[in-house]
């Protein structure tokens, strides 16, 4: 999930530079592997979250089990709205009503939740993996 | 925002930085499951991930780029949220005294 994450947020630097020079479809290349890398990760989040229900650690398991669901719920929404959020600036942006600016600042976004993983990975994922 | 470049370049230009956050999350998945104290364990998880958080900040949102009086800016704006964040620590220090809940 992390090699994901960290991909996209490549891929998304790849979709602000082509914005830039003006190089349209490459623009919307990059974001749509953006896109892409943002749904498989969601999509391996929520198979995560089915094999922890499975193991009976749930929302109401304690205090583990509410840091875990709350801290890497509001992480997977921030993913979710991002997609979201790609899906409508390349939209926008290919018809004309969006500028480079927009993605950059939809870039910014990008980042900004893959920043926040790389404190969510080791503060509740791996203080607690081997323990 | 970043003076901008020739298209293309872009993905080779960043690539060193990225292969350093794929490095540094493999660290600290082999921490993990090394045999330390969990405070040890912490403030080693917690120093790398500042370390690959601050490669983000600087390079995929180049912020190494941008005007210094921005990166200046930046400062008083962090220590305020580091000052805010202090609101949570009493909850913390309950939590370790294992009384979690007022009643």
């Amino acid at each position: 999930m992390t090699f994901v994450l960290i991909t996209s947020s490549l891929t998304m630097l790849g979709a602000v530079d082509a914005s830039k020079a003006g190089d349209k479809p490459k623009t919307l290349r990059f974001l749509a592997s953006t896109m892409v890398l943002g749904l498989i990760f969601a999509g391996l989040h929520i198979r995560e979250w089915f094999g922890l229900f499975d193991a009976g650690i749930k929302l109401s398991s304690g205090l583990f089990g509410q840091t875990f669901f709350s801290i890497t719920g509001l992480h997977l929404l921030h993913v979710i709205t991002g997609v979201v959020a790609l899906g409508v600036v390349a939209r926008k942006y290919s018809s004309g009503s969006l500028t480079p600016g927009h993605v950059e600042t939809t870039g910014l976004y990008w980042h900004f939740v893959d920043l926040v993983w790389m404190f969510v990975v080791p503060l509740v994922y791996l203080t607690n993996i081997a323990r | 925002m970043a003076a901008s470049g020739r298209s293309g370049n872009v993905i080779a230009k960043y690539l060193p930085v990225y292969f350093v956050l794929l490095a540094i999350a493999a660290i600290e998945f082999f921490l993990a499951y090394q045999n330390f104290s969990t405070a040890g364990l912490v403030g080693m998880l917690l120093f790398l991930a500042i370390c690959s958080a601050a490669l983000g900040l600087l390079y995929f949102m180049h912020l190494a780029h941008e005007k210094r009086s921005l990166f200046l800016s930046l400062i008083p704006a962090t220590i305020f949220v580091l000052l805010m964040m202090n609101m949570i620590w009493s909850d913390s220090i309950r939590l370790l005294h294992m009384r979690p809940f007022a009643h």
